[in-house]
């Protein structure tokens, strides 16, 4: 097994869980976006995106803001510098890995 | 998987158009152009018609902001609260610099023709709405193949067809343009209003819930 291949168990174990990539994949492509539209678009109950998003901001990666656009509540969610460059870093490593395996398929 | 990030990602991109108000923001400005052209048409020759050339930039600019305000307003009551609330990342400086630019440049342009018209040039300018047409079309097909949505393909072979129509038709080239903005406007708001009723038959009205 070449090192590339075993760099995949360097990869951030808090991003490498489907619904956190997801998440902060959605949050990537925007500045922000609310609790709403995050759990229409992965897909998640209530509970578990409020459980995966409690760990992203713990781990520094997201920043949730908790405002009211009129009487409706609005819970923002934005990722942080650190959770932007954590993003590039694991798509990175993930993309290396990915052709890795296929050179040696070839 | 990062096929699927990258579909994710895009989606998100894809969200602001996702309720039409994008078409009616388009319509807004595009019906405040044919007001623009037609009230040109009339006035041709007059000073009013050459006050009105020069000011042809002020027009497009405060349509678009007036417009723009609007379809917020539509967004924050209509789309975020059913299927959730997204800001999108502004430009970097240099890229707005540049897309400042381009509509400038591309406003001048328009001017400059615009007056060559109304001092009567010998060359018939009827070709004009064709060509705005044309541009509209590219302009269109470019953001459909950009953002992957398909009724941009659609609403950019519609501008050919109405420009080179109105072309054939128009002789004149302010009414002509008037007439291109006119029908654009217009079947800009019909597939704005379908995509609109499409979106809303396919969401639910907001609840008013507690923080998550």
């Amino acid at each position: 097994m070449s090192d590339d291949i075993r760099s995949i168990s360097n990869v951030d174990r808090l991003l490498h869980e489907p619904s956190r990539t997801i998440i902060v994949a959605i949050l990537y492509a925007v500045e922000s976006a609310d609790f709403l539209y995050l759990q229409r678009e992965a897909g998640l109950t209530k509970g578990n995106l409020s459980a995966h998003l409690s760990k992203l901001e713990a781990a520094g990666y997201v920043k949730i803001e908790k405002t009211y656009k009129g009487k409706i509540p609005l819970t923002l969610c934005e990722l942080t510098d650190d959770g932007r460059k954590a993003f590039e870093e694991y798509r990175k490593q993930l993309q290396s890995f990915i052709e890795t395996v296929q050179t040696e398929q070839e | 998987m990062t096929t699927d990030l990258d579909e994710k990602q895009l989606r998100a991109k894809q969200y602001w158009y996702i309720d039409g108000t994008y078409e009616f923001n388009m319509a807004g400005i595009f019906l405040l152009l044919t007001l623009y052209f037609l009230a040109l048409a009339k006035y041709e020759g007059t000073k009013f018609g050459a006050f009105l050339s020069v000011i042809i930039v002020l027009v497009f600019l405060g349509g678009m902001f007036g417009v723009s305000w609007l379809i917020r307003q539509l967004k924050n009551r209509v789309t975020f609260p059913r299927t959730g609330y997204v800001a999108y990342q502004r430009e970097k400086k240099g890229k707005r610099k540049k897309r400042l630019v381009w509509v400038a440049g591309f406003s001048g342009t328009l001017s400059v023709l615009i007056i060559m018209a109304i001092n009567n040039v010998s060359t018939p300018l009827n070709w004009i709405p064709g060509m705005v047409g044309l541009a509209m079309a590219i302009a269109s097909s470019i953001f459909g193949v950009r953002m992957r949505i398909m009724r941009f393909y659609w609403i950019a072979a519609l501008s050919v067809v109405i420009g080179t129509a109105i072309m054939f038709v128009s002789a004149d080239m302010n009414m002509g343009l008037a007439l291109y903005y006119g029908i654009m406007g217009v079947a800009l708001l019909v597939i704005g209003g379908f995509v609109l009723s499409t979106y809303l038959r396919s969401t639910t009205p907001p609840e008013e819930v507690e923080h998550e």
